[in-house]
């Protein structure tokens, strides 16, 4: 067992100083997706901040653990048989202190505005509208058209036709353009999202945009961003929601405001040859 | 039969214990075939599990549903049927004689509870092999997904072989933690106040308190998921579902219903699965560095305040489920709060190192890798107990690196400390040394490898539940590191082998254990290993002392009055 004994002072630190230290150095690559909105870099903050903060306290905490290892590793007899009552409390006051000001109070100050700026305050109100509806496995993305209204949905009336169920009798829904898998935005304009979904719960996962968002049925959420790169970014889902799960992908899109208005209105056109064509048809049915 | 069904507490203690092994090496074996999918996405065909899982790889390439199937059932069967079931063969064998009993207070309840276990061990393992899958809806069964047959192959039967499963696996435990209370705060023999008690004994207290109040919801929860699914009402589900072009008649219900109810048990769980792991952390510190644990009385009190504050922040689950914002900000603040006295704990068992004389034995060295990895594990949850670094971060993979640096941690690390430690009590054999070293490093080198480079996947953006993360351009440089933790996840299982084999070898050829062989004060080393038939030799052991009497590094058995 003498043999041990060395290797158990020399490798236990080792160990508990070299793994935490590596994955602390590695930690600081930029792991995160390019970042491309506004609000995204302040959740990025509250990220490293905590980052920060947990990788003193593990390096710190690891340090003091080899040393212990090494120090006292090698000790004959125990030095301390009995408890020592002051010690103990003013250790646990101190690290009270330092939890609640580095973790509870720093993310306090960090994390409340981020949170209310993003749920709580309403978006700007010349944000533009689009709706998004989760299905398996695929996503709805719906712009109200010129009126800026959304349509009425029913969803005894989808079909493959109709994915959303627009009802044809509203004329709000006659101008909507959905869709599939596929959205554009302009740059340096917010966006206000309300998400929904038809069958199962499935989450919104735009990871340059930090945005992340539970699609409940049931329930239409506001989220809302402002992208400020132009490009084209992954719409990912990140919620248990069945076999294609890992298939349920769509593509944003970022571009200037001009070339948004112009793809708007290219595709608002096919919406309203369709629409007539569909009414003249609905016009011979009955 | 009358052994089989035995009521001694420690025969008992011994089939939960041997029933939690065989569910991990299971569960294990599940993870395993999850890692040959995301280490090798499509890449090559495995004919030999056909054999076996004629449903999960058709033509020897896994399903997506399969794949789905094997996290949900791997996530049950690790946190229930094999963390929940070591610790109650822990407690079992442990508790009676830790505060000197001849059994459990209802040896009756005690046989049922285990008896309870069993047929939903065999329910849960047995959906395995369904013709049609198992449960595919993640271990936290979110509604519509686990509610609607239509959604998943997995919600047909699977589904309702999991929440049998379930019901009985919480029938069983709260029958067990029952037991366990009420055995510690009725049966401690002459003279064992309640400071006098071992940590250990406290963490099984308010571990079992905690479980008591948060379990049985969801067997209420898991009975209105039956119903929803057979009976036509809508407790979770709201009106115009439409799934997979098929309009369901239902109004009125809520998925948030079932997240409340399910993470109100979900996240006392975690607390009831790591405070025991943190006992044994405090008992074999005690016995292997010679002096008393620092601060017994200050953990005590942060044991009290976490265990109340666990009850009240099942919300951090739900930041981003679309429930009220500013619950969230409560939920966040209370989450927050509760690092700060499980920090005191973590530090204090920190501290208990200092000034003692340390013994690298196996036991103590799990110990030390349990504080290592617990700790990581608790700072990570600072990410994620923080409302707005959550939405970067949830249902990443950065959740699963910090469940399993808590969790498993508490498996690996504090469930060998305990069978290192307390097998000689228990066999009445020494285990091997050597070879428990040599399982202790690899254990503790591969752990890391595995679940570290999990954190950057989450950095990255890798969501969970993938079965071929390839299929995202973004995720794709990430690859990499998905092939590094299979190849170490592959090696980390090789690793245990070596503890089933130290564990069998040692049951069969190991040395003979003395009664006390690491000189400890507690109760359960002052009778013979392993304890006779009612526990005490002649008459029930008398308490003069507090759990750790150390003088001069020699401990004093409780049983030593105090004036000799």
């Amino acid at each position: 067992m003498k043999k041990w004994l060395l290797i158990d002072l020399i490798l236990l630190p080792v160990i508990f100083i070299l793994f935490p230290s590596l994955w602390s150095i590695g930690a600081f690559h930029p792991w995160f997706p390019p970042l491309a909105s506004k609000l995204g870099g302040k959740i990025d903050q509250m990220v490293i901040y905590t980052l920060i903060v947990v990788v003193i306290f593990m390096l710190v905490g690891h340090l003091f653990l080899s040393w212990f290892i090494v120090r006292f590793g090698r000790q004959k007899e125990a030095e301390t048989q009995t408890l020592n009552p002051k010690a103990e409390t003013l250790l646990a006051v101190g690290i009270s202190l330092l939890m609640a000001v580095s973790a509870e109070g720093g993310a306090m100050a960090l994390a409340r505005p981020v949170w209310k700026k993003l749920y709580i305050i309403p978006p700007p109100s010349h944000a533009i509208q689009v709706e998004i509806t989760a299905q398996q496995w695929d996503w709805l993305v719906r712009y109200p058209g010129p009126d800026g209204v959304f349509g009425k949905t029913n969803p005894k009336l989808i079909s493959f036709m109709n994915p959303l169920g627009i009802v044809p009798s509203d004329p709000a829904g006659k101008d909507d353009l959905v869709l599939k898998d596929e959205m554009v935005l302009p740059v340096n304009h917010p966006a206000v999202i309300y998400l929904r979904s038809m069958d199962v719960i499935h989450s919104l996962d735009l990871p340059n945009f930090r945005i992340r968002q539970d699609a409940t049925p049931g329930m239409t959420i506001r989220i809302w961003f402002t992208p400020t790169k132009k490009g084209t970014y992954p719409i990912a889902c990140s919620q248990i929601c069945g076999r294609g799960h890992y298939l349920m992908q769509g593509k944003l899109k970022i571009v200037s405001y001009k070339n948004y208005q112009e793809w708007l209105q290219k595709e608002e056109k096919e919406v309203s040859g369709r629409g007539e064509k569909e009414g003249q048809e609905g016009e011979k049915s009955p | 039969m009358k052994k089989i069904f035995s009521e001694d507490h420690k025969v008992i203690g011994k089939q939960y214990f041997f029933t939690s092994l065989f569910m991990a090496l299971a569960g294990s074996l599940l993870s395993l075939l999850m890692r040959l999918q995301l280490g090798w996405p499509g890449k090559y065909s495995f004919p030999v599990l056909d054999k076996i899982f004629p449903n999960g790889f058709s033509g020897g390439v896994m399903r997506p549903e399969f794949y789905l199937s094997l996290v949900t059932m791997h996530g049950t069967i690790m946190v229930f049927f094999f963390l929940s079931m070591a610790w109650s063969g822990f407690g079992n064998y442990f508790i009676p004689l830790m505060v000197g009993a001849e059994d459990m207070a209802f040896p009756f309840l005690n046989m049922l509870s285990y008896w309870t276990a069993v047929p939903a061990s065999i329910i849960m393992l047995g959906s395995l092999f369904l013709p049609t899958d198992a449960a595919a809806s993640g271990w936290t069964a979110y509604p519509p997904l686990s509610a609607v047959p239509l959604a998943s192959s997995g919600s047909g039967l699977g589904q309702d072989l999991w929440i049998i499963g379930m019901a009985l696996f919480i029938v069983s435990f709260t029958m067990g933690s029952l037991n366990f209370i009420t055995t510690i705060l009725q049966m401690r023999t002459k003279g064992m106040t309640f400071l006098r008690l071992p940590l250990v004994i406290w963490t099984f207290l308010f571990a079992n308190l905690v479980g008591l109040l948060a379990f049985p919801p969801l067997v209420a929860a898991a009975l209105l998921l039956l119903a929803d699914r057979h009976l036509g009402t809508s407790f979770y589900l709201p009106s115009g579902l439409v799934v997979m072009g098929h309009l369901m008649h239902r109004k009125g219900g809520t998925p948030l219903l079932w997240e409340h109810l399910f993470w109100f048990l979900g996240h006392p769980e975690v607390y009831v699965l790591v405070f025991p792991a943190l006992g044994i952390a405090f008992e074999v510190f005690a016995a292997f560095t010679r002096k008393p644990p620092f601060g017994y009385m200050i953990t005590l009190v942060s044991f009290v305040v976490i265990s109340f504050l666990s009850l009240i922040v099942w919300g951090h689950h739900m930041f981003i489920s679309g429930m009220n914002p500013y619950l969230g900000e409560f939920f966040s603040i209370a989450t927050l709060a509760i690092t700060i006295p499980f920090s005191v704990v973590m530090v204090n068992l920190l501290a208990s190192l200092w000034g003692g004389k340390l013994i690298f034995k196996t036991p103590m060295l799990f110990a030390l890798g349990f504080l290592s990895t617990m700790g990581v594990g608790g700072l990570t949850g600072l990410f994620l107990g923080n409302a707005v670094s959550d939405i970067e971060m949830h249902n990443t993979y950065f959740v699963v690196a910090h469940f399993h640096f808590t969790l498993l941690s508490a498996a690996l690390f504090g469930v060998f400390a305990g069978t290192y430690f307390w097998f000689p009590k228990m066999f009445g054999k020494m285990m091997n040394e050597t070879l428990g070293k040599i399982h202790f490093y690899s254990t503790l080198i591969l752990f890391y490898c595995v679940f570290f480079p999990m954190f950057y996947l989450g950095f990255g953006g890798m969501m969970r539940h993938l079965y071929d993360p390839t299929q995202y351009a973004f995720l794709k440089p990430l690859q990499p590191i998905n092939l590094f933790i299979s190849i170490c996840a592959f090696l980390l299982f090789g690793s245990q082998l070596i503890f089933l084999f130290n564990f069998f070898y040692s049951l069969a050829r190991g040395e003979k254990a003395p009664e006390n062989p690491w000189e400890c004060s507690t109760l359960e080393w002052q009778t013979s290993s392993p304890p006779p038939h009612g526990n005490w030799k002649d008459s029930y052991p008398v308490v003069y002392r507090w759990a750790y009497d150390y003088e001069k590094g020699e401990c004093v058995p409780q049983t030593v009055p105090e004036s000799s």
